[in-house]
C-alpha cells in the first residue's frame, strides 16, 4: 500500500527533515487527513503520527488475501495400507521418548512385519531418526507409506526415499552408495556383482577398488577366482591385501592351494604297527620341508612365533597354515571322516585343534561345527552359525566354564539370546554394573528376552557397593524391556 | 475425562519432570491404585520408607502428593495420569480412601470459602483515592512518553538500531514508576525488534502506532465509549478486580484448548491459553500469571475440552476472560459446528474488530478448508477459494502440519492477524490435535 509505504519512508528520514513528496491518501480517509492537517494547535509530529496511525488502521482493515488458481495439486496418495493400532501407536511414541533406537527398530521391524503404517503424525521424527541412522531407512520407508514417500519429496533432507535402480545406483551413485549396491547385489545375484565390477574395474580409483572388494567376501566362490587371480599384479598395496584376503578364503585358490603343498609334505598321520602287531600306534607328525617357498610369508603367514607364544616358530607357521585350508582337505590327506579328523588331531596334536575351528569358521564349513562343540576352545564365528537352541547352550555351556570374553561375543548375535543364557549373563552384569550400564542396555535390548523380567529382580550384585548401581541399571532394564513386550505385544508378536 | 500422553506431558513444569514422569507410569511402582468420577489416586514406592500418596482431581485437574518436590505437577501425578492413559485396564472403579476423601472435601470447601470471601465491604472513598492518585502519576508518565515518540519520528527510526538496550530500558522503567506497566510491556516489546532483519520499519512502526494509539487515546477517555475506555485502561496496564468480574454472569460453554504457550518474563511465568466455545463460536485468552515455584490455579493443556463457565474482560472486543468454574469434559461428538470458512470471511472479520479496537494484539481463528502449500520457496495456508495466507517464519512444525494432513485440506486453528499466521492445531480423524 503505497500510502504506508510512504509513512516508513518518512519515518525513517525523520519529520525533522523535508517530507520526500505527498502521500497518496486513500478516498476512504482523504477527508479525515483534511482535518488533521487543518488543526493549527498540533505540532508537525502530532500531524504525522495521527496521520500514520489512521493509514495503518486503514491498511489493517483493508487485507485482502491473495489469491491463486493455478498452484499444482500436491498431495499424498490415499494409504494402500491399514495403520497400526493406537496401542502401537501409543508405544512408539513411548519409545521416541526414550530416544532408544534399538527400540525403534525392533517396533518397526514389527510393524513391517505386520504390513502395517505408523500414525502419520510422528512421520517426521521417525523421518528425521533415519536421515542420522541409515540403517533404520528401509524400515522407516516401509512403515512410512505413501504419506512418508510424498513428505520425503518435498524435504529433500528426506531424499533416501528415492531409491534409483540398482544398476543406476551402481553407474551414478556415490561411493557410499555403490559399496552398498554392491554388496546387495552380491548377496542376490554373486556373479552379477562381479560382472559389474570387471566392467568398471579399470575407472575405479586404489582406494574404491579396495573398497568394493571388500563386498565380494559376500557368497565368494571359484567362479571368482579366474579374475581375483588376475588381479594380484595390481599395483596398490591395499588392492593387493584384499585380493589375497579373497582369495584365501577361497577353496582351490592359488595361494589355498599353495598352502595344501606344504602342509602335504609337513603334517601327516602315521600309522605304525605296535606290540607285535596287535596295536595300531597312529601319530601326527608336524615337520615343515626343509625348503619352503618363501612366497608364503609375503601372503600373511608370519614365520616367528613371537616370544611368548610358547611354541615354536615351526608350530606357529603350521598353525597359521592349518586355520588356512579348508577342513576338507584332511579328511583326503588322513583319509579319514571329519570326526575322526577331529579326534585325530585332539588326540594327537592338541594344539592344532583350534587352528582346524579357525579353519571351519573361514571356510564356513558348518557341517564340522558339531565335532568341535565340546571342546575346551570358544569360537566366536560359531555362535552365527548355529541353531538357536544349540547356540544358546555353547555360549551357555562356555560362560559356565569361565571362558572370557563370550558375553562379548553373544553382543554379535543375530538373534535374541535364550532365556537361561540371558539369566546367567544378567547375574555377570549385575556384578559389573559400570561396564554393562545403561547405554549398554540401551544399545542391546534387541537380545535381551522378556521371559527374564520376572527373574531380574531375584538377581543382585556380589558385591554390596556394587548393588545400588546395579538397581537403578535393572530398572532401566525393566522399563525397556516392558517396552519390548509392549511392542511385541502391539503387534500379536 | 482421560487426557492423551502428550496433554499429560504438557502440563509438565520441565523436561526433567516429563521424563521422570515417564519413568513412572510403570505398574510395578504403584502399590496401590483407583479411580472414580472425582478422582485418580495411587501409593507410589519411593525412596522413603511409607510410599507417596499421589491424587489428581479429574473433575477439575488439580494434584497433590504428599513426596516432598517443589515441582508442580511433581513426577508421580505426571507418572500416575500416564499409567492411566496407557493402561486404563489396571485402574478399578473403588470408594475414595481417607486420604483422598479428605482433600477433595477440602477443594469443594475452599471453594465456598472463596465465595464468602468476596462478600467483604470495601472501603470505597480510599479506594477512590487512590485510583485518582494513580492516574494523575499515569497521565504525567504518558506525557513524557508522547514526547519520547515525537522525538523518534522528528529524528528518524534508522538511528535506532545504534541505540543500546538502555534506550528502552529506561523509559519502561519509567512507564513502570508511572503505574503503566502496559505500555512497560509495549516499550520493551518495541525494543525487542530484530533490527537485524529486512524490513523491520514495518513492524517496529506497527508496534509504534500502537503505543501511540493507547497513550493518546487515554488523554481523550472522556470522549470515547465506556467499552473501548476499558481496552485503553487495560492496555495502560489498569487492572480489573477478578471477584468482581466473576460475579458477573459468564458465558458457558463446552470450550477447546485449541493451544497454549508460556513464557519467563523476569521472576514470572506467563501461560497464555487460547480457548474455543463450541456452542457459542466464541474465542478466549487465559492468561495464567505464575511466580517461579508457585502452583498454577489451572492445568489446561492442548486439546483438553472443559464444560466451564468464562467471564469476559469488559472490551469493545470481549477475548480475555477468565475461568469462573470449570470440569473437564468428554470429547464431544460434533466438535466444530461453526467456523469460518476462509481467508475472505477472516478478513472480514479482522476489519470488524479493528475497527472497534485498534490496537488489539493477534487472535486464534478456527477455519474450515485449510491446506499447506509451498509457493515461491515459502509455505501459505490455501482455502478453498484458492486465497493465500503466510504461514510465520517462526512456525517451526511445519512438517508435522503436513504429515497429519497430506496435503488434504483439513480444519485448523490458527493464530495471526493481517495476512501472516501460525498454525496452533488442526483436527485429524475427527480428534484435535496441537502442532
Amino acid at each position: 500500500m503505497r500510502a504506508w509505504e510512504h509513512i516508513i519512508n518518512a519515518a525513517m528520514i525523520g519529520t525533522g527533515k523535508p517530507m520526500p513528496g505527498n502521500p497518496e491518501i486513500p478516498g476512504d480517509i482523504a477527508a479525515i487527513v483534511d482535518v488533521i492537517e487543518a488543526e493549527e494547535l498540533l505540532d508537525k509530529e502530532s500531524k504525522y503520527l495521527q496521520k500514520a496511525a489512521l493509514i495503518y488502521n486503514y491498511r489493517q482493515c483493508g487485507f485482502t488475501p491473495l489469491q491463486k488458481h493455478d498452484l499444482l495439486l500436491n498431495k499424498a496418495e490415499a494409504e494402500t495400507r491399514q495403520y497400526c493400532s493406537d496401542t502401537a501407536a501409543g508405544v512408539l511414541n513411548t519409545i521416541l521418548h526414550e530416544d532408544n533406537l534399538s527400540l525403534m527398530e525392533l517396533w518397526l521391524t514389527n510393524c513391517s512385519k505386520s504390513g502395517l503404517l505408523a500414525l502419520p503424525n510422528v512421520l517426521p521424527v521417525i523421518l528425521d531418526k533415519a536421515q542420522k541412522d541409515a540403517a533404520l531407512q528401509p524400515l522407516v520407508i516401509a512403515c512410512s507409506g505413501n504419506r512418508g514417500a510424498w513428505l520425503s519429496r518435498l524435504n529433500p533432507a528426506w531424499g533416501y526415499f528415492s531409491v534409483l535402480p540398482d544398476e543406476e545406483l551402481w553407474q551414478t551413485g556415490n561411493p557410499e552408495q555403490r559399496t552398498k549396491v554392491l554388496a546387495n547385489t552380491r548377496q542376490n545375484n554373486a556373479p552379477q556383482a562381479l560382472e559389474w565390477l570387471h566392467q568398471t574395474w579399470d575407472q575405479e580409483n586404489a582406494a574404491a577398488k579396495a573398497e568394493l572388494l571388500k563386498a565380494l567376501k559376500i557368497n565368494s566362490g571359484p567362479d571368482d577366482l579366474p579374475w581375483l587371480e588376475s588381479l594380484l599384479t595390481e599395483k596398490g598395496q591395499k588392492v593387493k591385501d584384499e585380493v589375497m584376503a579373497l582369495l584365501k578364503q577361497i577353496p582351490g585358490s592359488s595361494i589355498v592351494r599353495q598352502y595344501e603343498d606344504i602342509l602335504s609334505r609337513s603334517v601327516m598321520l602315521k600309522k605304525e604297527k605296535a606290540m607285535l602287531g596287535m596295536m595300531t600306534k597312529i601319530s601326527i607328525s608336524l615337520k615343515l620341508p626343509a625348503s619352503i617357498d618363501e612366497s608364503i610369508y609375503k601372503t600373511g603367514i608370519e614365520k616367528l612365533a613371537g616370544p611368548k607364544s610358547g611354541i615354536s616358530d615351526e608350530q606357529h607357521v603350521l598353525y597359521q597354515l592349518i586355520g588356512a585350508v579348508p577342513p576338507s582337505f584332511w579328511e583326503k590327506q588322513f583319509e579319514a571322516t571329519p570326526a575322526q579328523v577331529v579326534e585325530y588331531f585332539d588326540k594327537y596334536a592338541s594344539m592344532m585343534t583350534s587352528a582346524l575351528g579357525n579353519a571351519i569358521s573361514q571356510f564356513n564349513a558348518n557341517d564340522w561345527i558339531p565335532y568341535l562343540l565340546n571342546h575346551d576352545s570358544f569360537y566366536p564365528d560359531f555362535i552365527n552359525k548355529l541353531p538357536l537352541p544349540e547356540r544358546d547352550k555353547y555360549l551357555l555351556r562356555s560362560l559356565n566354564r569361565g571362558i572370557p570374553n563370550v558375553i562379548h561375543t553373544a553382543l554379535n548375535c543375530s538373534q535374541q539370546w535364550g532365556t537361561e543364557f540371558a539369566r546367567v549373563a544378567m547375574q555377570q552384569m549385575a556384578n559389573h554394573p559400570y561396564e554393562y550400564n545403561r547405554a549398554f542396555f540401551n544399545r542391546h535390548i534387541k537380545l535381551i528376552p522378556t521371559e527374564i523380567i520376572s527373574q531380574l529382580e531375584k538377581l543382585e550384585a556380589k558385591d554390596i557397593n556394587m548393588q545400588s548401581a546395579w538397581g537403578k541399571n535393572r530398572e532401566h532394564l525393566i522399563k525397556l524391556l516392558g517396552l519390548k513386550q509392549q511392542t511385541l505385544k502391539a503387534f500379536n508378536a | 475425562m482421560l487426557l492423551t500422553e502428550d496433554q499429560i506431558l504438557s502440563l509438565a513444569p520441565d523436561e526433567a519432570s516429563k521424563k521422570a514422569g515417564r519413568d513412572l507410569a510403570n505398574p510395578a511402582k504403584w502399590v496401590s491404585k483407583g479411580i472414580n468420577e472425582q478422582a485418580l489416586w495411587g501409593e507410589c514406592q519411593g525412596s522413603g520408607s511409607k510410599p507417596y500418596q499421589t491424587q489428581v482431581d479429574l473433575t477439575a485437574i488439580a494434584f497433590k502428593c504428599s513426596c516432598p518436590s517443589r515441582k508442580f505437577p511433581c513426577k508421580h501425578g505426571l507418572g500416575l495420569l500416564l499409567l492411566r492413559a496407557r493402561q486404563p485396564g489396571l485402574f478399578s472403579t473403588s470408594n475414595m480412601p481417607q486420604w483422598v476423601n479428605d482433600w477433595i472435601s477440602k477443594r469443594s470447601e475452599k471453594e465456598e470459602k472463596k465465595v464468602e470471601k468476596a462478600d467483604k465491604p470495601v472501603d470505597e472513598a480510599a479506594q477512590a483515592k487512590r485510583q485518582q492518585a494513580r492516574e494523575q502519576k499515569v497521565s504525567a508518565g504518558i506525557n513524557e512518553l508522547l514526547v519520547w515518540i515525537k522525538d523518534i519520528v522528528r529524528n528518524g527510526i534508522l538511528s535506532l538500531p545504534e541505540k543500546g538496550g538502555a534506550y528502552w530500558e529506561n523509559m519502561s522503567r519509567r512507564m513502570v514508576d508511572a503505574q503503566a506497566t502496559g505500555l512497560a510491556a509495549m516499550i520493551k516489546n518495541l525494543g525487542a525488534t530484530n533490527f537485524w532483519n529486512e524490513g523491520w520499519q514495518s513492524g517496529f512502526m506497527g508496534k509504534l502506532l500502537q503505543l501511540y494509539l493507547v497513550a493518546e487515546s487515554y488523554r481523550h477517555i472522556p470522549n470515547i465509549n465506556e467499552l473501548l475506555q476499558q481496552d485503553v485502561r487495560s492496555a495502560i496496564g489498569f487492572t480489573i478486580n477478578q471477584e468482581e468480574l466473576k460475579q458477573q454472569t459468564g458465558t458457558k460453554d463446552t470450550w477447546l484448548v485449541l493451544g497454549k504457550d508460556s513464557r519467563e518474563e523476569q521472576q514470572l511465568t506467563i501461560e497464555q491459553n487460547w480457548l474455543y466455545g463450541l456452542n457459542t463460536n466464541q474465542y478466549a485468552l487465559i492468561l495464567q500469571f505464575n511466580a517461579k515455584g508457585q502452583v498454577s490455579t489451572l492445568s489446561l493443556t492442548q486439546g483438553m475440552y472443559i464444560d466451564a463457565e468464562l467471564a469476559y474482560f469488559p472490551s469493545s472486543v470481549p477475548y480475555r476472560a477468565i475461568v469462573k468454574n470449570h470440569t473437564t469434559a468428554r470429547r464431544p461428538e460434533n466438535q466444530v459446528t461453526q467456523c469460518f470458512k476462509g481467508w475472505q470471511e477472516i478478513a472480514e472479520q479482522e476489519t470488524l474488530l479493528n475497527s472497534r479496537l485498534p490496537f488489539r494484539n493477534e487472535m486464534p481463528f478456527v477455519v474450515a478448508s485449510l491446506k499447506p502449500v509451498l509457493y515461491q520457496n515459502q509455505w501459505w495456508l490455501q482455502d478453498t477459494d484458492g486465497c493465500l495466507c503466510k504461514i510465520t517464519a517462526d512456525f517451526k512444525n511445519i512438517w508435522q502440519l503436513m504429515a497429519i494432513t497430506g496435503g488434504e485440506p483439513a480444519t485448523m486453528s490458527i493464530i495471526g492477524k493481517e495476512n501472516e499466521y501460525r498454525p496452533i492445531g488442526a483436527w485429524y480423524n475427527n480428534n484435535y490435535q496441537a502442532v
